[in-house]
Formats: structure tokens, sequence, C-alpha cells
């Protein structure tokens, strides 16, 4: 916190020259993107208006079958700008992956089999039963990549978003 | 949670099957077992100024130090859903008899939840239902009712051979995998008396508890806040009571004899081609002895008063048989005085002739017997 404040301060001076020297001290300790991990479950509702909704709880009882919203929050923390910005997932162990959920306002988003290679859904490709190749099912992904196709401002928050089921 | 709450998750759970059945049935096979740690970790990698960035991960609260291993999962643990069923296990009703003892009822208990469980088991009989086409016309008594569990020597894995041997002896499942399914018997002691088909539908229900405990210790559902770090008890099975339950049937099938005695002149002292019943005359008789009832009659015994004024013919049938049997187990047989001395199942007890189920065997349903002797008319 100490740091944090320090860092803000020399950010506000806005000398470069105290910025850079600043920056270059911290990188051992701290980057300059904050991220933040948040498990939730969605909970269906009726509104005010009488309609039915859903919206998002904290954690509450999991069982097998249950969605759970994984949500993943990117901050710059820092005075300049963070490019080649990507947030990558491993779906978690004890869970799939659900098709079509992943969400990243301006991210190209990517999934893959292996953790190494990464690819849009229809590019992903599995060894077929009858010995050819057939598209990738979700539950088959194992990883997830949010790519953002620019750079994130200082004080830009990106969240990214996708759901999975508990085996 | 609410009930409220839990109501509103099942909603979505059923709508994300309705998505992904496909996934939901092969995964249903293997349910994550309850107290699993799911934990996830994100991270980024990104570069300031064109320098690549040491990677940072994500932490719940959020994480700015680089470097693997720098950040923190995001976690919790599965909980544990409580769901079985229970099935009867033949598909058809037990067929039995006035008097049987130890008839056997099969159904099979399986444990749908995700972590193991002991289960009590209770019996009730049922009034009037209608099970494989038969209505319950009756009551076996439920002292005359017994719950047996199949041995399971491991205990757990339901590695018993799922048919009744007369060693089992434990009256709960003591303790059950997830995904395992193990077979309990009702023993049935049929009144003697039952009338023929009649129907007896026994429900067996099982109750979840604590595994180990014998079916002693009833689950009970978690109530209040959730703790991301708990194991919390949350009943899935239909009801929500952790109970589930099957009918079997008792189908009585009894024998129906009927008796029916026949004379016929054999010949007359006379040598008439159509001989009179005079003294002198010999006479036959044919006791047909015929089963209208659904199973066959066991121990039948057919006890004949000789007619007064008259003389038993011995060897009329050939060397010393003086009994003719159709349809019996044996064709014939000898008949002594006053005991079975040759144990062929004939004998004159002094007043009656007697031919037990040695000589007449089993009757089957929809068959007869029929028992020969010949007297002459003093």
């Amino acid at each position: 916190m100490r740091n944090r404040i320090v860092w803000q301060l020399a950010a506000a001076v806005g000398a470069s020259a105290i910025l850079a020297g600043t920056a270059a001290a911290q990188s051992a300790e701290r980057g300059c993107i904050e991220l933040k991990t948040t498990a939730e479950l969605t909970q269906s509702y009726v509104d005010d208006a009488g309609k039915s909704a859903t919206r998002l709880v904290p954690i509450n009882k999991v069982l097998p079958g249950d969605q759970v919203v994984w949500t993943i929050v990117a901050s710059n923390v820092c005075a300049k700008p963070a490019a080649d910005v990507a947030i990558t997932n491993a779906v978690p162990e004890h869970m799939h992956y659900i098709g079509d959920t992943a969400f990243g306002p301006g991210a190209a988003i990517e999934f893959s089999l292996d953790g190494k290679s990464f690819a849009a859904p229809q590019a992903l490709t599995v060894s077929a039963a009858d010995g050819g190749t057939r598209t990738a099912r979700a539950d088959e992904y194992s990883y997830i990549r949010f790519v953002l196709g620019r750079a994130m401002g200082p004080s830009e928050t990106l969240m990214v978003r996708y759901r999975a089921v508990v085996l | 949670m609410t009930t409220l709450a839990r109501l509103s998750m099942r909603v979505t759970l059923a709508s994300a099957l309705a998505l992904c059945g496909s996934l939901w049935s092969a995964a249903y096979a293997q349910l994550t077992p309850a107290g699993s740690s799911i934990a996830n970790r994100a991270s980024v990698n990104y570069s300031v100024g064109g320098v690549a960035q040491t990677v940072i991960e994500s932490s719940p609260t959020g994480n700015t130090t680089p470097g693997v291993n720098a950040g923190t999962s995001t976690t919790f643990v599965v909980d544990n859903i409580i769901n079985l069923t229970v099935a009867e296990s033949s598909g058809n009703a037990t067929i039995t008899s006035p008097g049987a003892t130890n008839a056997v009822l099969a159904y099979t208990v399986t444990n749908t939840g995700n972590a193991a469980e002991g289960y009590q088991l209770s019996l009730t009989e049922e009034v009037s239902t209608v099970l494989f086409g038969n209505t319950d016309n009756f009551n076996v008594g439920l002292p005359n009712l017994q719950i047996r569990v199949d041995e399971d020597a491991s205990g757990g894995n339901a590695t018993g051979n799922r048919t009744y041997d007369g060693t089992e002896t434990a009256t709960a499942i003591n303790r059950l995998v997830p995904g395992a399914s193990i077979t309990v018997f009702i023993l049935g002691n049929i009144p003697l008396g039952t009338a023929n088909n009649a129907f007896a539908n026994v429900r067996l229900q099982a109750r979840a508890a604590t595994a180990g405990s014998n079916g002693a210790t009833l689950e009970v559902q978690s109530t209040g806040a959730n703790n991301p770090a708990t194991v919390e008890i949350v009943f899935g099975d239909a009801g929500n009571d952790a109970t589930e339950s099957a009918a079997d049937q008792y189908a009585v099938r009894s024998a129906a004899l009927t008796v029916t005695k026949a004379a016929t002149v054999i010949s007359d002292p006379f040598g008439s081609a159509s001989p009179r019943a005079v003294p002198g005359a010999v006479v036959e008789y044919a006791i047909t002895v015929a089963n209208s009832g659904l199973t066959a009659a066991t121990g039948v015994a057919v006890s004949d008063p000789l007619p007064a004024n008259t003389t038993f013919v011995t060897g009329a049938y050939g060397g010393s048989n003086s009994v003719q049997i159709v349809g019996g187990a044996a064709a014939a047989c000898v008949v002594e005085t006053p005991t079975d001395t040759n144990g062929d199942g004939c004998f004159n007890n002094g007043t009656s002739l007697i031919v037990n189920a040695t000589a007449l065997g089993n009757i089957a349903a929809g068959g007869n017997t029929i028992v020969r002797f010949r007297v002459r008319i003093n």
C-alpha cells in the first residue's frame, strides 16, 4: 500500500524522469496490471416489474451440474498504456467450459486444447473415432485466452467472463 | 441458502442441461466428489513501452505482484449432493405359494450423489395399488417380512452377488460409494391358506444416512449461510427429502385340486360281454386328481376307504402290482398291509388304500394323475 501511494504521487507529479525511475524500481514487486478472479453463481429472480430475470450472486452451495460464472478483471494500475494484453485462464479441474459463454469486450477470444496452441473454436480439431478429424467440442477446451486488440490506457479496466459447469 | 434461492439455481441448472445435454449425460456418470476443491488462477501477459512484462497471476482480491506463483487461486469446494434411486430389480412379480418361507423380493438402491452414503431401510405394505398389471389384494403381514442387504465384502463398492444366499444379515446399507448399486432383499413368509392369485405389493424405502452408521444417523440438509470452504449437504432427490422408494410384488399361486372317482365293472362270474355288478364281479375304481391351480401340487396323497362287502384284488396290474398310476411318479405299485414296507408309496392301512406322493409325484398346474385299483364284490 505504501508503494502504491508513492507511485500515485509520482504519477501526479508527472515528471517523466521520476516516473521512469519509480517504475523501474518497483517492477520487481509490482506490475502494471492488477488481475482479479471471481467466482459467482447465476440466480433467477422475479424483478419489481414481475418479470423473471437472472443476476449474479456470490458463490453459495455448489453442486455437480451447477454453472459457475468466472469473471476476470484486469486493471491498468500504471500511468503508461499496457499493450499486447492477453489474459489466459485454464478451465479449472472438475469443470467444463460451456460453449458460447466467453465474453470480453474488444477482445479476441481463443481456445486451446493443450495450453500451447490457441485458435478460434472452428479452427480447433481433434482426432475423430473414424480416423479423421472433427471440430473440438466446447467441453474439450482446456484453456481460454482473451487477446485485447488495443492498448489499455492508464486506469482502464477490462472485464472478461465465461461460464463453466461443475462435473 | 433459502429454499427459493436453491430453487432458482435448479432452474438455472435445468436450462444448462437443455443447452448441453450431451455434455451432462457424459459427465453424470462421474460426479465431482463432494469436498473437491475447484481452484482457478488466471494470468495476464502484456508489454509496456514495447517491452514484454513479467506475467501476473490473479487473486480473489486482485494481485499486482508479477511472477509465476505470485498469485492466489480463487477457490471453493463442491458440496455434497445427496441423491439416490430405488428400483425394483427383476421387472416382474415374485411367484410364490401359500406357506412359502423366505420368498424373495429384490430391489436395487443406487447412490447417484457425489459422496459415500449409508441408507436406512424400511418397508410398507401397499393396499390396492396396481403393479405388473395385478391389483394388490392381500397383506403378507409385517411380522412375516424382513429386510436383508446383499453382502458387500468391499464395504461400499457393492461387490455382492445380487442373489439372496441365506447368509445375509444386514438390515441397513452401511456404506455405498457414488455410482454404486446394491441389492436389497425382502424376505416373506407367505401365510398358509393364502388364496390362489393373491397379490401383495411391498414397498422398500431408503433414506440417506451418514456412511458407516448402519443407517442410524440420518443425513440433514445444511442450513444457514454458505461457507465456500465447507462441504455442505443438499438433498437433490425428487422431493428433496433424501428418501426414495419402489414396490415389488408377491404373486401367490396355489394349487387347486379336484378329486373324482369312477367305477367300472370289469368282469362277472358269468363272463358276460356286459358284466353286471353281482357277487363275484370285479370292479375297477379310477380316482382322478386334477390340478386346476397355477402351480404344481406337491406332497399329494390319495386315501380311499375300501368299500364294504368287497375284497381288494392284488396283482391286478402285472406281477404283484395292485395299483396302476397314470401320470404319476410310478406306473404301478404294490399294496402291502398295514404299512408300506417296500417304500413304493402304496399300502393298505387296514381300512383304506393309501397312495402317497412317492407314487403320485407332483401334480402339475393343469395336469392330473389317475389311480386305479380293483375289488371283487363279495
